[in-house]
């Protein structure tokens, strides 16, 4: 016999009363009224629920007969409930044992996010940048383009002598590769997605061979081949996305501080494409028999005047350390034959710095 | 008037081990039913919230469930629908008249549909609540409401804003006055001149203490609705108040903040159950509720769908 408070739904009035279960019936008797008798089957029973040791049972028709039980008696009546009942029998069981099941949920739960995010994540970015039409990818480059070329000064005859250059190059001809000379003060060259590559024209005076003007297309057209722009675009999307979706209607200042962590996470994959488009761009260097020495030249370059960036900085560049990267070219040109000078690219490369003084 | 002792019916219970693992359980079948669990969380999440809201010790009741939920999710996302349909039909036939009719016809609809949410949300929301078997309810007129909401939109925009705190204080107005708890009855005595000079007040000093002064305005916010609010029993009125007080807010919300931030949003459920108890704890009654003469007056009512829009549009209804 458990006791509890019987409301007859139709005022708000509570009636102590003793509740007896047996197999589908349930028998109240009401204290106050010399043990009058109710009884329900336990098949018309509406709903009911517990919340922190109170349970309330609901019967019957509208306006439900209601039944609220405290302390242990509401367990006991719960498990009496609950019995063919495997739903509420879960519910019974997160009322037992609710801190052990909440700290494994949220391990659960924590678990799961971080392998979507570190695992499943970027493979979806991976796959849907594949998804991705070739015609949409150069039209989305080209619309890039026209921005840069538009807040930018192009150089034409530069432009005209690069473009010489690169058609004399063997190339895996997944895209047409077309590059844009800009004058600029700033050591920098980049590729959109879809085959459009811009050289400043600084990186080019500092440079002394065609070599490494080869290395430095070489890398920038491995990025275009392996699609890296894309790939970058459709991973951060899904990444921001994922901590969006988790965590955006949380708080703004949670997921601001993921984002910036996510941002060093995409910095890193950044770092991976780099060493992916050197290693690449090497191979597009032996294909047309060109000195790899030119890459390491071209990357000595690079750290030269990156000697004036703060060491703080660097930790921030998308790009690896480049003496890693010096090392790494290093080590593979060592076991290399000796190269004959391709007269043709030398004459483009002459003209084109020419262009620039 | 006698003086009257004002005395704490109203308590929160929630557990912070049980509120995060449903909102675990919550989020993790949201995700991998890419959305659909959407109905069931809100009714279990309701549920928790009502079921350990006490008043003289007895729980609240939400009756709702994720299958009428879910249905009124899919008539309202199919409003949606339809009218982003029409809009994109007329855009598409590039006639510019058809254009213009289109446009018209969101806008209004649009318009509508946020008292339209309001009304239903309501309905469901109060009907689907019970204390100790006796239902909640609302009897307010969608047509009229509509009217009323229109009016009152109007006069909000061609006064600049000015206006938005009697147009407030107008709705809740209606809305308490048509909102029942078996036979008792509730009205809301609330002036716009008092909300407005809350509000300027508010703008003044914040702007002064550079923010600062949010909590107490926050406050003087919430004691306008509680202490605004009567219940009428059999003809006689019970008064509330709150005690809450701009520190307690200001200490709250900052500690909020902090366990939010460093379990990185997995605390959200101990922040929402510290809320709940402040203001739950902080509400004063001057008088009790005859239990006896509380008598069973309102109809069922299942219908979920303004209680979905007010979800999409992010209309809170406590």
């Amino acid at each position: 016999m458990e006791l509890c408070s019987y409301f007859d739904g139709k005022t708000a009035q509570a009636h102590e009363c003793k509740v007896h279960f047996s197999h589908d019936t349930i028998h109240l008797y009401l204290i106050n009224q010399n043990n009058k008798l109710i009884i329900w089957g336990k098949d018309s029973i509406v709903d009911y629920n517990m919340n922190g040791d109170v349970l309330i049972v609901k019967y019957g028709d509208f306006p439900h007969q209601t039944l609220e039980f405290k302390g242990s008696g509401a367990t006991t009546a719960f498990n009496e409930l609950a019995q063919n009942n495997i739903e509420k029998q879960t519910q019974g069981l997160l009322l037992n044992n609710k801190a052990t099941i909440a700290i494994a949920l949220s391990v659960a739960f924590v678990a799961i996010c971080f392998l979507s995010y570190f695992v499943l994540l970027p493979w979806i970015g991976e796959k849907s940048s594949a998804l991705i039409p070739k015609d949409v990818e150069v039209s989305l480059g080209n619309s890039i383009a026209e921005t840069v070329t538009q807040s930018n000064t192009k150089n034409d005859s530069a432009t005209y002598y690069a473009n010489q250059f690169v058609s004399k190059l063997k190339l895996p001809n997944t895209y047409n590769i077309t590059v844009t000379v800009i004058e600029s003060e700033e050591i920098n060259a980049f590729a959109l997605p879809g085959g459009k590559i811009f050289v400043y024209s600084s990186i080019i005076k500092g440079m002394n061979s065609y070599q490494e003007f080869a290395a430095l297309l070489g890398h920038e057209i491995s990025h275009v081949t392996y699609q890296h722009s894309l790939k970058s675009i459709c991973r951060s999307a899904a990444s921001s996305f994922f901590i969006a979706f988790l965590f955006g209607d949380v708080s703004g200042i949670t997921s601001g501080i993921l984002q910036q962590a996510d941002k060093f996470k995409q910095l890193n994959y950044s770092r991976e494409l780099e060493t992916q488009a050197d290693d690449e761009g090497y191979q597009v260097m032996l294909n047309n028999h060109i000195s790899p020495k030119g890459m390491i030249d071209l990357l000595t370059l690079l750290q030269k005047e990156s000697k004036d960036v703060p060491g703080m900085m660097k930790y921030f560049s998308t790009h690896p350390e480049t003496q890693e990267r010096i090392d790494n070219i290093k080590s593979k040109a060592e076991s290399q034959k000796v190269f004959n000078e391709n007269e043709e690219l030398k004459q483009l490369f002459v003209k084109l710095k020419s262009e620039l003084d | 008037m006698e003086n009257t002792q004002f005395k704490k019916l109203l308590k929160f219970n929630g557990d912070h081990a049980q509120l995060i693992g449903l909102r675990i359980m919550n989020n993790i079948l949201t995700v991998i039913s890419l959305g659909f669990y959407y109905p069931w969380a809100k009714t279990a999440y309701l549920k928790y919230i009502y079921g350990e809201t006490e008043f003289m010790e007895s729980r609240f009741t939400f009756h709702g469930t994720g299958k009428e939920v879910f249905v009124g999710f899919l008539k309202a996302m199919g409003l949606i629908l339809a009218l982003y349909a029409i809009l994109f039909a007329c855009i598409f036939s590039q006639s510019i008249a058809a254009i213009l009719i289109g446009v018209l016809i969101f806008v209004v609809a649009m318009l509508m549909i946020v008292p339209v949410a309001i009304h239903g949300s309501n309905r469901y929301r109060l009907s689907r609540t019970s204390w100790r078997g006796i239902h909640f309810g609302y009897r307010g007129n969608l047509n009229e409401f509509i009217k009323l909401y229109l009016v009152e939109t109007l006069l909000t925009m061609v006064t600049f804003g000015i206006y938005a705190s009697w147009m407030q204080t107008k709705i809740i107005s209606y809305i308490r006055s048509n909102t029942r708890f078996g036979n008792v009855e509730f009205r809301f005595d609330g002036r716009g001149v008092d909300l407005f000079l809350i509000k300027l007040k508010g703008i003044l000093l914040m702007m002064v203490t550079f923010g600062i002064y949010s909590f107490w305005y926050f406050k003087n916010i919430v004691a306008f609705h509680i202490d605004n609010t009567k219940v009428i029993q059999n003809g006689k009125e019970i008064n509330l108040r709150t005690t809450l007080s701009g520190g307690q807010i200001f200490a709250m919300l900052i500690t909020n903040y902090l366990i939010v931030i460093f379990t990185l949003g997995i605390g959200t459920g101990i922040a929402i159950n510290r809320i709940m108890r402040e203001f739950l704890g902080s509400i004063e009654f001057d008088n009790e509720i005859d239990t006896t003469t509380l008598v069973q007056t309102e109809e069922e009512y299942k219908n979920a769908m303004g209680d979905d829009l007010a979800g999409f549009l992010d209309i809170s209804i406590i």
